[in-house]
């Protein structure tokens, strides 16, 4: 029979790598369930009897809710319950140290869509109609709907101790910063300011809560951490965990923006408890905009010191950060906006100083590129200035600053592999930097921007002892090969990236893997997907469990082929003799040889990273067990009739240690660059005075349409790491870094104006102009 | 000549209408009091004739349409319930007469219930074509014949009345010589005088006819206008003592109001009403035959007809006559359609005395009942019923469970609900599931039927998707796209998709996968390589491998 099967496959392919060849290789990215529209996202999930939820939101930044009379609503025919605040008295946050949430608003409601009031009723419709029928007394107060009021009125009390505004103010310092400006030869500084932007997923929040009557809760929800929303619903409910299961079917787009536990979880958990039916709440696009979390709104003083030779001395940034409501992520935050700046060119001294402050608006929290995105637009356009002043071209600059591989950052980081140079290089020529750059017409220019990323983090959120991420292996005799894992799939491509790690370790083909992911009954504890930890953490979990299983595999084919488990080679298909690769057994037969060995075969992985981080108060915020690199080059077209900014292309080379799927990885780069170039362009999260957003819905909120992206060119690094999964690391939020300081450094080499203020809208670039103008021909601002 | 015309809306002989009004209503003089006016106290069994085939042809477009075409519409007709039939104007030549043959020949053999008349002028040779059809056929035709009666018809034509009451005269005799029915339709009715009204209907009716039509050949009268016209009418019949003397109602529309001057005529008591189908007919048209059968069915005077039959009528109608339905038409215009479907639970619940009265079930406005309705889903019919508002977006995920369709914003800014509508790509969440009622409808799992579709393969080979919430609608907007033009170039392929938002990719990979399943779809590249693969497959049984032992000759 092994004869047979030897014959319709042909003789193994020896390659250098044992394995099944998969890792690398362009395979299809398995969507098939999600492209064929045949997957079930949590709002395709319909329940019998299944009753709607709707949130009433406070329509006031600002206000001590009085009173809250339901009757109104409760008297419409097909409205089965009402709850509010007082249903849920507890707090909750994302951070255990910073819980300052209601799932329902119990004293006071802080921004315009605070939840005060949730309603179930029969229909989506009634459901909504009642929700208005609620009837909420509010004491108006005063607010802070933006950052000057925040720190300028304290007394609008919304910091922890109620005498101010503040969220979390770090402060750090490495090296003489003082001494070494002095001894610089040249210092820019600038303000920089970034408005905020939202994840905007196709796909809005959405959960659905079931109660059997056995008193198992079920709630489904497109979340990204599973297992915190676990932990949360426990304790916020007072429901044991042992009766809580959360399923988070697949994702339609996160970003960061599902990263903690929301309102409508606890609410559609809630009122499925009181009313004995399943409960779904799907926020609305509107609803979506006001749960927000979306990137902070910070403004940056940024000082950087430099000597004539290009070698940078000292930065020095003072950074406010309008934090919104809640806290959400913001301790992290804080940090973040200074801790991930030292790589990959930085200099001899750092000192930042950041404060998160709360304002009466949306909660802002973490998306793609957490903290760091604002940051890397100042010091990248900082390290541009520089380059102008010292006469250096700017890749230059940045390769005389460059932290090597395996070396320490000044705030203590440890870098292992680090494939920045490469980066540079390849952006450099694909771009044909030296041939082009200072030789376009007007109105055309090329920037340089150059980053780092974190490839998961040490920081558990909660501290423990317990491993970050795992995966167990379920074999069956078939060769079917089930991975249940923790991790959230959102369209990033882990389950695929963890399929591709298992298949090739065992020998096997992709149609025998079986990916089940994101249940907590199912699956073992992983943090979710963020901090860009899937690839690193989850990718090593599975390897761990895959080789468990391989020896075993190894084991009783060597056994059975008379030889040491050391001379077999596992191969696409079959484990062979290495030096006589006539002598073979087929990968099925593998699998049944070592269960007869050994008994049922699975395997449990798991990973922890190693103690990492500076010896310091917050030196392990930014720690990561492996870093990524980023370089971009991008062209922009300006219009200096209209301001029109166009960002023609945008070449991404990314060290993303090793591509397991180049397909995934690849788009995860251009995916990323994209949205930094809208960022760039286009969006501008908006809370006015009255704290309602400018335009909650996509038509306003102008995110690019295929009309409006710029040609995108991948260029994969590989500078495998020594501790990554096959040597692999992220590729999901790095590669957004670089898109917002290029572009800008772009438009001042096609107009020679510096536009320091995001985004880079027509009305912007246009008074840049004209104020160039005016500083160059002085005369002639009459005129205009 | 004194007066070029006798206007019936206004020279009212006081006299005339006191005494004959009597008969019809309590108290004469209110035309437009309530009692009067209450429809159905003389329409009630109100005929209907149809002119389209004789009258309807007298429309600008001068296209006597072919014969296949006046019998589909000769069927619908008795679909709808006329009664009687214009089969033409066999005079007008050899070929009218040869479709007025044939048409009474469709009339006999298919057993239609209707009855055929047909035009002539007041001449004796015309009554004499229409006898010899008639016996051709072995049928009995009515005759319609025609003189003008106001003065200035008379002035323009040079006749007298010697002359005009001659040829009543012999023309009537000569169809009652031949066994035929006889109406003389005095053209012109409603501006002739009385006095030349009462000698031509003397003369007629002396010499055998039974019908007496009244025409509003201009579309000049006013509802005042033809009640005097048929009070006076019916007084000289009684004056003349004639029994069994009928009265037809003809107008045009050149004043809008012919739709009510014929509801009109039938609430005073008219035998027959004449219309044609969509109003076509000379200059702006006559009245029209199916708002006038809608609206005597509403009003009770006549059985109800479905309004499928009315939009088939008009359709067969508008094809018969070269026309065009308009989009307003109150029955058959693309506007109205889809509305009145909506509206149906509550048009019969309130404007129908006839159809029994529903109680509203309790608590539910009328819009919150189910309407039935029909998807052609990927070529099969899926039938369910839907609230008026429901969006297709909601019957898709909701009725149907066909979530591959998904909601994005719900407003029509984000295309994830994009389904192809009969070829065109739409936004579900902006389409009444009603719009779609009997329409094409392809979803995301629809496409390729029980195959991978190419475009569904090469968003996976090509990684044209991540998250995958917006694809299902990429996929339809490409769908649109390639089955119209199957080589894009990269700049059509996004023009196509700019109205699916993406978040995740760049876009730069969708379109690499529209581009690759276009090819394949053009048979230039190879689909479905690297699928997960049967390389595990078990091999075949051997007793399954090994050739059949052969048999013993």
């Amino acid at each position: 029979m092994a004869d047979e099967v030897m014959k319709r496959v042909g003789p193994p392919v020896i390659e250098k790598t044992p394995g099944s060849g998969l890792v690398g290789r362009r395979t299809r990215a398995l969507l098939a369930p999600r492209v064929t529209g045949q997957v079930r996202y949590t709002d395709d999930i319909h329940l019998p009897r299944m009753a709607w939820g709707r949130l009433l939101r406070c329509p006031h930044p600002h206000a001590r809710i009085v009173r809250i009379d339901a009757s109104r609503a409760l008297a419409r025919k097909g409205v089965l319950a009402v709850i509010t605040g007082k249903d849920m008295p507890e707090r909750f946050g994302i951070i255990p140290w910073t819980p300052d949430e209601y799932p329902l608003a119990l004293e006071r409601a802080r921004f315009v869509g605070d939840a005060v009031a949730a309603v179930a009723a029969t229909d989506e419709r009634i459901a909504h109609e009642a929700a208005e029928l609620i009837d909420v007394e509010y004491e108006i107060l005063p607010a802070a709907t933006d950052l000057d009021t925040a720190i300028d009125a304290p007394s609008v009390g919304l910091g922890r101790s109620g005498k101010d505004n503040v969220s979390k103010e770090v402060e750090l310092e490495f090296g003489d910063v003082d001494a070494l400006f002095a001894a610089s030869d040249v210092i820019v500084e600038g303000n920089y300011y970034y408005e905020g932007s939202a994840h905007a997923p196709i796909e809005t929040h959405c959960a659905i809560g079931q109660y059997d009557k056995n008193g198992l809760l079920t709630v489904w929800s497109a979340t990204q951490v599973p297992h915190y929303l676990h932990r949360e619903l426990s304790r916020v409910l007072r429901v044991s965990p042992t009766r809580i299961r959360v399923i988070q079917p697949p994702v339609g787009g996160a970003f960061g923006g599902k990263s903690e536990p929301f309102s409508l979880e606890f609410c559609a958990a809630k009122l499925a408890m009181l009313t004995g039916r399943p409960v779904k709440f799907l926020y609305t696009r509107e609803e979506e905009f006001y749960a927000h979390r979306g990137r902070h709104p910070m403004r940056m003083a940024m000082k950087v010191g430099a000597t004539r030779d290009g070698k940078l001395t000292a930065v020095d940034t003072r950074t406010h950060i309008d934090g919104g409501a809640y806290s959400s992520f913001g301790l992290v935050t804080a940090y973040y906006s200074g801790q991930l700046l030292t790589l990959p060119a930085f200099a001899q001294g750092y000192r930042f100083k950041s404060t998160r402050y709360f304002t009466n608006k949306p909660p802002c929290g973490p998306k793609r590129g957490h903290g760091s995105v604002q940051p890397r637009f100042a010091f990248e356009v900082s390290l541009d200035k520089i380059a102008e002043k010292i006469g250096m071209d700017p890749f230059e600059l940045r390769r005389r600053n460059l932290v090597e591989a395996n070396a320490q950052t000044l705030n203590g980081m440890r870098v292992t592999s680090n494939g920045i140079t490469e980066c540079l290089d390849k952006v450099e020529s694909a771009s044909q930097w030296k041939e082009r750059r200072g030789k376009l017409p007007v109105g055309r220019g090329l920037g340089v921007a150059a980053s780092a990323y974190i490839s998961g983090t040490n920081y558990s959120i909660y501290p423990n002892a317990m491993p970050q991420s795992a995966v167990q292996l379920k074999v069956d005799r078939s060769g079917v090969v089930t991975i249940f894992s923790g991790q959230s799939e959102i369209g990033q491509g882990c389950d695929t990236l963890l399929a591709v790690l298992v298949a090739d370790e065992l020998g096997l083909d992709l149609g025998a893997i079986r990916v089940i992911s994101g249940d907590t009954d199912l699956t073992p504890v992983d943090m979710g997907a963020y901090s860009s930890r899937g690839t690193f953490m989850n990718g090593n979990a599975a390897l761990h469990a895959a080789q468990q299983v391989r020896t075993k595999m190894v084991d009783a084919v060597a056994e059975k082929l008379g030889v040491t488990p050391g001379e077999i080679l596992v191969t696409r298909g079959a484990l062979c003799v290495a030096a006589d690769p006539s002598r073979s057994v087929p990968v099925t037969r593998a699998i049944e040889l070592a269960e007869g060995k050994f008994g049922t075969l699975g395997a449990v992985g798991y990973y922890n990273t190693p103690e990492l981080g500076g010896d310091y108060r917050g030196g392990t915020i930014g720690a990561s067990p492996a870093y990524s690199f980023t370089a971009h080059v991008a062209e922009v077209s300006v219009d200096t009739e209209t301001g029109r900014v166009d960002v023609k292309r945008i070449w991404v080379a990314h060290d993303c240690g090793k591509a397991i799927c180049p397909t995934i990885v690849e788009g995860q780069m251009e995916g990323s660059a994209y949205m930094g170039a809208a960022e760039a362009i286009f969006e501008e999260h908006v809370i006015g005075k009255d704290g309602l957003h400018l335009g909650p819905n996509l038509l306003d909120y102008k995110i690019p349409t295929s009309l409006d992206v710029p040609e995108l060119i991948a260029l994969l690094v590989e500078s495998n790491d020594p501790e990554g999964p096959r040597g692999a690391k992220e590729a999901g939020e790095g590669p957004l870094h670089p898109s917002i300081p290029a572009i800008a450094n772009a438009i001042y080499d096609a107009v020679g104006v510096r536009i320091d203020r995001l985004p880079f809208s027509p009305a912007r670039v246009l008074a840049a102009l004209r104020d160039k103008r005016a500083r160059e021909r002085p005369g002639e601002q009459a005129a205009e | 000549m004194e007066h070029a015309i006798f206007d019936w809306n206004t020279e009212i002989e006081g006299t005339l209408r006191a005494a004959t009004l009597a008969s019809a209503a309590s108290d004469a003089g209110t035309v437009t009091s309530s009692d009067h006016v209450r429809f159905g106290l003389h329409a009630t069994g109100v005929q209907v004739v149809d002119e389209t085939l004789r009258d309807g042809l007298q429309n600008g477009s001068g296209v006597n349409p072919p014969i296949g075409h006046k019998v589909d519409l000769l069927h619908a007709m008795a679909r709808i319930g006329v009664d009687v039939v214009s089969v033409g104007l066999p005079a007008a030549g050899a070929r009218y007469a040869e479709d007025t043959h044939h048409l009474c020949l469709e009339i006999r053999d298919a057993r239609l219930a209707l009855l055929p008349t047909a035009a002539a002028r007041t001449v004796v040779a015309d009554v004499q074509g229409i006898a010899r059809a008639s016996q051709r056929a072995g049928m009995p035709i009515e005759v319609y014949s025609f003189i003008g009666s106001s003065p200035i018809r008379h002035y323009t034509e040079g006749w007298d009345l010697a002359f005009l009451v001659d040829s009543v005269r012999k023309s009537t005799e000569e169809a009652v010589r031949e066994g035929l029915s006889f109406c003389l339709v005095t053209e012109d009715t409603t501006r002739a005088h009385p006095d030349m009204l009462r000698t031509l209907f003397r003369t007629a009716i002396e010499a055998g006819a039974t019908r007496l039509c009244l025409c509003d050949t201009t579309g000049h009268v006013t509802p005042y206008g033809v009640a005097e016209l048929i009070a006076f009418t019916r007084g000289e019949i009684q004056a003349i003592g004639a029994k069994g003397i009928q009265i037809d109602w003809h107008a045009h529309n050149d004043r809008g109001l012919s739709i009510a001057t014929a509801l009109w005529a039938a609430s005073v008591g008219v035998d027959r009403v004449h219309g044609t189908g969509l109003g076509v007919g000379e200059r702006v048209g006559n009245t029209s035959l199916e708002l006038l059968v809608e609206n005597l069915g509403l009003l009770g005077a006549r059985a109800p007809v479905s309004r499928e039959r009315l939009i088939e009528y008009c359709e067969l109608a508008a094809r018969a006559l070269s026309w065009t339905i308009p989009d307003d038409h109150p029955i058959a215009g693309s506007r109205f359609r889809k509305e009145h479907v909506q509206s149906h639970a509550y048009r019969v619940v309130d404007e129908s005395p006839s159809a029994p009265v529903v109680a509203p079930t309790a608590g539910k406005a009328p819009s919150d009942r189910l309407v039935p309705m029909m998807l052609r889903l990927g070529g099969s019919e899926v039938e369910l019923a839907v609230h008026p508002r429901r969006t297709l977006l909601e019957a898709l995920r909701y009725d149907l469970d066909l979530i591959g369709t998904k909601q994005g914003c719900d407003k029509g800014d984000c295309g994830a609900c994009t389904v192809v509508l009969d070829g065109k790509a739409v936004l579900a969440c902006l389409t009444l599931a009603l719009d779609a009622d009997g329409r094409d409808v392809q979803t995301v799992e629809t496409i390729g039927g029980a195959h991978l579709d190419p475009l569904v393969d090469c968003f996976d080979r090509a990684g044209g998707g991540q998250c995958g919430f917006c694809t299902p609608g990429m996929l339809m907007s490409a769908t649109a796209l390639l089955d119209r033009n199957p080589r894009p170039t990269r700049s059509e392929i996004n023009v196509a998709i700019s109205g699916n938002l993406c978040r995740c990719t760049g876009y730069g990979r969708i379109v690499d996968a529209i581009e690759l399943a276009a090819s394949i779809r053009r048979g230039e590249e190879a689909g479905s390589i690297d699928m997960p693969g049967t390389e595990c497959a078990p091999p075949p049984l051997a007793s399954n491998t090994r050739p059949a032992r052969p048999e013993k000759s």
